[in-house]
């Protein structure tokens, strides 16, 4: 893991916070004891990786951490801690046995062994191992679920167009829907609960931890899926196929045979 | 492709079934058979439907007409109740058949 | 019991032992006890309700596993999934709702 990296902050395009959060290795766990920081808009601090952060740069969120808010990496996270903020990296997502995430994902790829309720949205992949539990939608080229693990909600990969069911292909079957083309039209949305949100950050803390205002709460979750309206009538579809001409002779016993 | 199906005694089928392969019925089909090969109905077969094939041998039980471009051979267990139309036709010893029986190939 | 290559079933399949799909069913699959394999190459349109599914060919269709249900790779699945255990391998594509049982951890359920 390499040494932390000061930043200086950076105002992304709809005038929100770009940041990082960087944070110790994990802590030991051992007590509920947590600081509580509240960042303000004004006071933020952010610790943004570069775009083209260094290959192999990593930030790990303790499991004493709650970061709330939003979320945007561009290096590797390791969360053993509880994300109630919405993530974006371009590189990889690590989410931990102890790690919760309760808001949508948008990574490279994702390797989830703890819980998330929240949709998850790959570029690459999506590995849920056998400790994963989710509920929330996953959208990603290439999936591997292990025994074990339990999920609830859609998956969407690209490559099935072709095999659409006749009554489900011509509504919100998923399965023709084009990839949204990396969020990048996502509309701001002003999030439900606009009150500054605490930051905990762990007693031993080299690197200033960063969470933006949570207000800005941009609408990273294009991911919720249309509710399906037509699930009923589909059920019936291939009960027609089955019926031939019945046999000609008419029913009489077998026994009857001379 | 080549090979033989065996559909196993617990299996019951409605509907219809396609077969460019062997067939041996041990269950129970219901509904249509349309075979390139041959079928055959096991002793413990049971089978509802029209069915056309190329050869054709009950063993079990079989209600309905039959339409073979080869050979159908009623077994001595077997029971059958239908119209035949095969250009050659066995109703062995002990087989119970009741139906017509056509072996003119007028086309 | 072997469904082979060759066979292509329209209407339904019931049955009390294991079945294994080489060919192309066209209507409902279900074996209540039993494990239903859908061999690569073959094909289902239809649901499914089993013990267990194992897939490496194409299904089009509701799953309904009381135990569990196994993509393997070259798996290809639309259809909505209900079951206890799941799993899928790198390289099986599948679209549609995964429903299992399970509770999340303590306070977490009304989060979103």
């Amino acid at each position: 893991m390499n040494p932390p990296k000061r930043k200086k902050r950076d105002w992304s395009e709809d005038g929100t916070w770009d940041t990082a959060v960087k944070a110790s290795p994990a802590p030991p766990p051992a007590t509920e004891e947590r600081r509580t920081v509240s960042v303000s808009m004004d006071e933020a601090v952010a610790v943004a990786a570069a775009p083209v952060a260094a290959e192999g740069a990593s930030t790990t969120i303790g499991p004493s951490i709650v970061v709330r808010g939003r979320l945007i990496s561009h290096e590797d996270l390791v969360v053993h801690g509880r994300i109630e903020a919405t993530l974006r990296s371009s590189r990889d997502l690590r989410l931990e046995a102890s790690g919760i995430v309760l808001a949508d994902v948008e990574v490279r790829s994702a390797t989830i062994s703890g819980t998330v309720v929240g949709s998850i949205k790959a570029t690459e992949r999506v590995e849920l191992t056998a400790e994963a539990r989710v509920v929330g939608d996953i959208d990603t080229p290439s999936l591997v679920v292990h025994d074990g693990a339990r999920f609830r909600g859609d998956i969407v990969m690209a490559g099935l167009e072709g095999m659409a069911r006749p009554a489900k292909k011509a509504s919100n079957r998923t399965a023709a829907k084009p990839r949204p083309v990396a969020a990048a039209a996502a509309a701001v949305v002003v999030d439900p609960e606009p009150t500054p949100e605490p930051v905990v950050i762990p007693p031993s803390r080299p690197a200033p931890v960063v969470v933006p205002a949570p207000s800005m709460g941009p609408a990273a979750s294009p991911v919720s899926p249309a509710t399906p309206v037509d699930q009923a009538p589909a059920r019936s579809r291939r009960q027609a196929a089955a019926e031939p001409e019945s046999p000609a002779p008419s029913k009489r016993g077998w026994f009857s045979l001379g | 492709m080549d090979g033989t199906t065996v559909l196993g005694r617990t299996i019951e089928i409605d509907g219809e079934i396609e077969g460019a392969e062997d067939l041996v019925i041990q269950g129970t089909v219901r509904g249509r058979i349309v075979s390139k090969k041959d079928v055959t109905v096991d002793a413990s077969g049971s089978v509802e439907a029209v069915v056309s094939t190329h050869n054709l041998s009950v063993n079990g039980r079989l209600q309905g007409n039959v339409d073979a471009t080869g050979r159908v051979e009623i077994g001595d267990s077997g029971r059958m109740i239908g119209d035949v139309k095969a250009p050659r036709v066995v109703l062995a010893d002990g087989s119970k058949f009741r139906g017509k029986i056509d072996t003119a190939q007028e086309d | 019991m072997v469904l082979g290559a060759g066979i292509r079933v329209r209407g339904s399949v019931k049955g009390a032992e294991d079945v294994v799909l080489r060919g192309h069913v066209d209507g409902t699959v279900t074996l209540p006890a039993n494990t239903l394999t859908v061999e690569s190459g073959a094909r289902l349109d239809g649901d499914v309700d089993a013990q267990s599914l194992t897939l490496r060919g194409e299904l089009t269709g509701d799953v309904s596993a009381s135990e569990q249900v196994r993509l393997d790779p070259g798996a290809r699945v639309v259809g909505d999934l209900k079951t206890d255990r799941l799993v899928v391998a790198e390289g099986a594509l599948f679209q549609g709702h995964v429903e299992m049982a399970f509770e999340l951890p303590a306070g977490l359920e009304r989060k979103r």
